[in-house]
């Protein structure tokens, strides 16, 4: 093919994929890359089915493909046998002189395959087609991470309050007076200082 | 039987995707709107059509999950074996991109902050505002202890100098 991109990221969404595939009952699981494998394929696909329609569309000289070129260019290609069904009910072009060869045996959903017709001896699938959805989930892998949370809780010890520092001790006095007058602690007792005078007189004395 | 069902918006391939395609394969070409609708019902017929292929190789092969080789093997039986080698390319990146993620999420684990650990550093910081607030708290009773203090220093020197007064007059009643 002429243009080949190589970007993983799947035109058509697999997802949606999926969900027509599993609306034919008899379809169960599903690997996860086989929707995005069937989108590669219906790429493929489609640009085939849209340049042969491109062809005929040409062929007949006209500036607009219509539902008309589509169903030609299906019956003409026998990899498209599976869409006659589908065109069944468009209308030829216009002055088309060609005979309808329609296959009018329209029991089969599908077309039969190219080269062989053994397939629907060998095949055990009913025809019975519900458009009931699959309740079935694909068989994905489940990346949940299993992480163990252990709740290991240190609470430290507070440190232990700090003991009362050791009481007054004797300083020569300043005659400096701070600016903080209101004490938030009762005055001192005059009591020693009364013994300190005392001593004083001694001495004089 | 109407082949032509299931036209719900949820069971047929987007008409956004169908457009870009037909952009991009016809860039030069119109194509009629009844045209578009009848590809995205030919896309429908296809995926029913590897789908129900794929579904009966799956069975015979006694399997019970439709894996990828089996729409490969589908491909080829229903003609379309021209498709096969870039699908595989496809499912080549598939399992390249599997495996990748698979490396990216242990290595995320390895780089990334485990859980317990979070916890511990989250407590670890707990337990430091707290030890900062005893400090706080040791710091300012240690103020108030030296507030205390000079508080007391300064009533005893203001005792000592009355005393002093009080004997100088002692001592001037003496000479005379």
């Amino acid at each position: 093919m002429p243009s080949k991109k190589k970007k993983y990221n799947a035109r058509f969404p697999p997802a949606r994929i999926k969900k027509i595939m599993q609306t034919d009952e008899e379809i169960g699981k599903v690997a996860a890359a086989v929707p995005v494998i069937i989108s590669r394929a219906l790429e493929l696909f489609l640009e085939s089915l849209l340049k042969k329609a491109c062809q005929v569309t040409q062929s007949r000289n006209a500036k607009t493909m219509t539902t008309s070129h589509l169903k030609q260019c299906i019956e003409l290609e026998q990899q498209f046998d599976f869409l006659k069904d589908l065109v069944a009910s468009v209308p030829d072009m216009q002055g088309d002189g060609e005979d309808n060869h329609v296959d009018g045996d329209k029991g089969p959903r599908r077309g039969r395959k190219p080269g062989s017709s053994g397939r629907k001896n060998g095949g055990t699938g009913s025809k019975g087609k519900d458009k009931k959805l699959s309740g079935t989930d694909s068989e994905q892998e489940d990346e949940s991470e299993d992480t163990d949370t252990d709740g290991e809780e240190e609470t430290p010890q507070l440190p232990p309050q700090a003991s009362h520092p050791p009481a007054h001790f004797q300083s020569p006095p300043t005659p400096f007076i701070p600016f903080t007058s209101p004490l938030p602690l009762p005055p001192a007792p005059p009591g020693p200082s009364a013994a300190d005078a005392e001593d004083e007189e001694d001495y004089d004395s | 039987m109407a082949s032509s069902s299931g036209n719900d918006d949820d069971l047929t391939i987007p008409r956004a995707a169908i457009n870009k395609m037909i952009k991009e394969t016809l860039p030069n070409v119109r194509v009629a709107n009844d045209a578009r609708e009848l590809v995205v019902n030919c896309c429908t017929e296809f995926i029913h059509l590897i789908s129900s292929e794929a579904n009966e190789i799956c069975n015979k092969s006694e399997k019970k999950t439709i894996s990828p080789e089996h729409v490969i093997q589908a491909l080829e039986s229903l003609g379309f074996g021209s498709y096969i080698s870039e699908v595989k390319e496809v499912l080549q990146e598939c399992k390249t991109v599997a495996l990748k993620r698979r490396k990216a999420s242990s290595r995320l684990e390895n780089l990334g902050i485990p859980e317990e650990e979070l916890l511990r550093q989250q407590q670890e910081l707990f337990a430091k505002a707290r030890q900062q607030q005893a400090e706080l708290a040791q710091q300012e009773w240690l103020q108030m202890q030296q507030a205390a203090q000079q508080a007391q220093l300064a009533a005893a020197s203001a005792s000592a100098s009355t005393q002093a007064g009080s004997s100088q007059d002692e001592e001037d009643d003496d000479d005379i």
